[in-house]
């Protein structure tokens, strides 16, 4: 657990969520006036790229993944129904889809208000949403692409 | 077999929680062996029913609650839109969509691993919880009786409450 110090002192995430980046060794790109970082991941099929906003006002911790493709305009209804039908299914986060313009976040915030936060709380934060990215990426754009249909979409999951 | 570690550190968390709705004077019912909650919130149009969960070995506490309705089997499609197009609008949490059985709801999550969790943080959870449900709630019933086009709806979700 945590340790609060003599002077109750607020935790700088944004440099705890750097320092936790670079002991893993992992590239990212910083806009330090913004509290944000930016990263991306090879994937299995498809890239994938994260940012991470620290809002130290708020004090909230909030990812977004831009999914890479858009869902054809002829499968718009389709990809809500599979990205509501995943967020039935994972446990934290949310897929943020644009019926009007067909493209996908995955997003996932946290509140960090006086509370004290850990290197663990950090590792599940990202490995987590690598994860379900990783997970749903491909299949989206399959159904999008009429590879895959919303029935054969839901069975899998 | 449990880790002791994961509990203490679930057992902490829902003391706290705990501890915050009795400040803010919720009625709630709490099972301490199985580490859940349950109590309600009364909306502007419905009633939210929640339902509060540790998961110990994930480390999370979730915040659930169906809407308490069901979507007619010729709206489900419809009804896909509707929830993605709330969904685009939330700064936090999601609107989950069985398009099998028809079922909604809306979940929020905290996680607490090796963290210490404060008050202010459950009562984050809790208030934006009640606010985004009970933003949606109707809206989505409104969407489930009506004969709204796909479009519409989006334009209809998408709008709501904005002045």
């Amino acid at each position: 657990m945590p340790k609060i110090n003599q002077k109750n002192e607020i935790q700088d995430v944004y440099k705890m969520l750097c320092s936790f980046l670079d002991k893993y060794q992992w590239h990212y790109e910083k806009e330090e006036e913004n509290g944000i970082v930016r990263y991306g991941v090879n994937g299995e099929d498809l890239p994938m790229t994260f940012i991470i906003e620290v809002d130290k006002e708020k004090e909230l911790l909030r990812l977004v993944s831009p999914f890479p493709f858009i869902i054809e305009e002829n499968k718009r209804v389709e990809g809500a129904i599979i990205t509501s039908y995943a967020n039935y299914k994972i446990a934290n986060g949310c897929f943020q889809y644009n019926y009007s313009q067909g493209n996908i976040l995955f997003t996932m915030t946290s509140c960090f208000q006086g509370s004290f936060i850990s290197e663990p709380f950090l590792y599940y934060f990202i490995i987590y949403s690598l994860n379900v990215v990783e997970h749903y990426n491909d299949k989206f754009m399959m159904v999008s692409k009429g590879l895959l249909s919303v029935e054969d979409f839901v069975k899998n999951e | 077999m449990i880790d002791e570690k994961k509990l203490k550190q679930a057992k902490q968390a829902f003391k706290t929680l705990c501890s915050m709705l009795d400040e803010k004077k919720w009625h709630y019912e709490k099972d301490e062996d199985n580490l859940t909650i349950s109590c309600g919130a009364k909306g502007k149009d419905l009633l939210i029913p929640i339902h509060i969960e540790f998961n110990v070995d994930r480390y999370f506490v979730v915040v659930i609650t169906q809407m308490p309705f069901e979507i007619p089997e010729e709206r489900r499609k419809a009804m896909a839109v509707a929830v993605s197009a709330a969904n685009w609008m939330l700064p936090d949490g999601s609107f989950d969509y069985d398009f099998i059985e028809g079922i909604i709801l809306y979940r929020m999550a905290l996680c607490f691993a090796d963290c210490i969790l404060s008050k202010k943080a459950f009562e984050y959870l809790m208030l934006h919880f009640c606010y985004f449900a009970d933003k949606y709630n109707d809206k989505f019933l409104m969407v489930a009786k009506s004969n709204m086009t796909y479009d519409e709806i989006d334009k209809f979700i998408k709008t709501s409450g904005e002045l």
